[in-house]
């Protein structure tokens, strides 16, 4: 049976590292010409989700209990906040912006938030936080320029996504209220 | 002038309606000058002129509602007046609806309708009129109001790219920002029991691939310099079961051999049948057979001493005889 190209490194970054894959990588590119296989491939061999968007690539674990996934969202939501307390543009600054690592230290250590941050075990404190960048950039979260520096992978709007779901859901959930009646 | 209004402007821009008006007065203007084919000279360039102004005007207030709405958009977008995002969404909305939507129209080179392709036609039969047999003066008027003519397609299509670029993507956009902060801001009032989005899992265990066999060399040859290890052999567990001291058995069995001269030759008789492990085991209990019902037995000590051997031990026993 002959296997699409980069089939090794699909299956290496989705299952082995469970990272995302990016647009760019040719193993990317491989897979999205490929999609249905693939995903019926992790289907059928692993019974896993794979969402492939013209972004990005991700395997799902079936596990919707992640505390990565939980210190992520914890992350970027008060990234997003901080953001937007200063009138920045969060999207823009998102998908082109460079950010320091030392500068957001500071602005997390006076987040409104904090108690939030310590809560969590991931993202408790700056040992914490500088083992979270490291697999942020192992899973593809984030790219690093240097040691100080980073940019946001287009995987950043898997999440932001999840943001505007709960957003929707909280939509939906109130358009749902029964109205009482009045008698 | 459009500029300076931007700028010293406050948020009132025209309703579509107010706009609209301006299609119907350019109108029945061009309809007046065109139906008065034999106007004299100082009249026809009277028309000329309050269509000149008409046309001025409407250009104007569209350049002028156009920064407006850019500008309030740009308000709203850095939220200056921190309103709530759920109130941004909904001006967002309404600029959309209200003004830029309609707005759309009114310029909308490509709608046989719209206010711009009016301003097409007539320009169409201005450039046609002027090369009529007039007087100088009513040509320049011609000429003056042919010019202004010829850069509407320009201006028009410059506010709607502004539209179209900048104002419906802005507000769009602003809509799906505050959709999303809205979406953080729900997560993080239970941040650490919200449910969260599933994400990819490092898989540990390695599957067989060009690896295995260099990982399965690795894994042998780290055993392959040890010592050798102390082997443990384990019995077959039945043979350490023994059968337990059976009193009733031995009792029987001391009442039948009575009278015995040599109670402890008699039970090394019967220790012979029991393994070698037990046999120590055996024997104080068949001494306690004997001392624990004394009443029942006559016991005569020897002189004598002898010795009895079990297992490692040996025991210094006097000779007893038993008899009822």
């Amino acid at each position: 049976m002959n296997y699409p190209p980069d089939h090794q490194a699909i299956v290496t970054a989705l299952l082995r590292e469970g990272r995302f894959l990016l647009q760019g990588e040719s193993a990317f590119l491989s897979l999205r010409e490929h999609a249905d296989f693939y995903t019926s491939f992790f289907r059928k061999s692993f019974d896993l989700e794979l969402q492939v968007t013209p972004e990005y690539a991700l395997l799902k674990s079936g596990q919707p209990e992640d505390r990565f996934a939980r210190a992520i969202c914890i992350y970027l939501a008060l990234l997003c906040y901080e953001l937007e307390r200063e009138g920045k543009n969060i999207l823009e600054t998102l998908h082109s912006g460079t950010f320091s690592i030392p500068e957001w230290e500071l602005r997390l250590e006076q987040s409104s938030f904090i108690n939030v941050l310590a809560a969590t075990d991931q993202l408790r404190d700056a040992d914490q936080r500088h083992k979270f960048y490291l697999r942020l950039s192992r899973r593809g979260v984030i790219e690093r320029t240097n040691e100080k520096l980073f940019r946001f992978t287009p995987a950043h709007r898997y999440f932001l996504d999840f943001a505007r779901e709960i957003n929707a859901g909280e939509i939906s959930a109130r358009d749902q209220v029964p109205v009482e009646s009045m008698d | 002038m459009g500029y300076l209004g931007f700028l010293t402007q406050e948020f009132k821009p025209l309703l579509p309606e107010q706009l609209r008006r301006y299609h119907a007065s350019i109108q029945d203007i061009y309809d007046r000058l065109i139906r008065g084919k034999e106007l004299a000279p100082d009249q026809r360039i009277l028309r000329l002129g309050h269509l000149y102004d008409e046309v001025r005007s409407f250009l104007d207030k569209i350049v002028t509602n156009t920064g407006s709405l850019l500008q309030r958009t740009q308000e709203l977008k850095m939220n200056r007046e921190q309103q709530r995002y759920a109130e941004r969404v909904r001006e967002a909305r309404i600029l959309i609806e209200e003004y830029i939507d309609p707005l759309n129209s009114i310029v909308d080179l490509g709608d046989a309708n719209s206010t711009a392709s009016l301003l097409g036609q007539i320009a169409h039969g201005i450039n046609r009129d002027r090369f009529g047999n007039h007087p100088p003066s009513v040509l320049d008027a011609y000429e003056q109001l042919d010019q202004l003519l010829r850069q509407v397609n320009g201006l028009l299509q410059r506010e709607a790219n502004i539209i179209r670029r900048e104002l419906t993507p802005l507000l769009e956009r602003i809509k799906r920002e505050s959709e999303i902060m809205n979406g953080w801001l729900l997560f993080l009032e239970r941040p650490l029991l919200h449910a969260v989005p599933e994400i990819g899992h490092r898989q540990r265990t390695s599957l067989f691939g060009d690896q295995t066999g260099a990982d399965l060399r690795m894994y042998v040859e780290q055993f392959m310099g040890d010592r050798p290890r102390v082997s443990i052999t384990l019995t077959p567990a039945a043979a350490l079961i023994h059968p337990p001291f059976q009193p009733h058995l031995y009792r029987q069995r001391l009442e039948a051999a009575l009278p015995l001269d040599d109670f402890f030759g008699w039970c090394e008789g019967q220790l012979t049948e029991v393994v070698e492990e037990r046999r120590e085991h055996h024997l104080l209990k068949l001494i306690s057979l004997l001392f624990g019902d004394r009443s029942k037995y006559a016991l005569h000590y020897g002189d004598q001493r002898r010795y009895f051997h079990v297992g490692a031990s040996r025991y210094t026993v006097p000779t007893i005889s038993v008899s009822k």
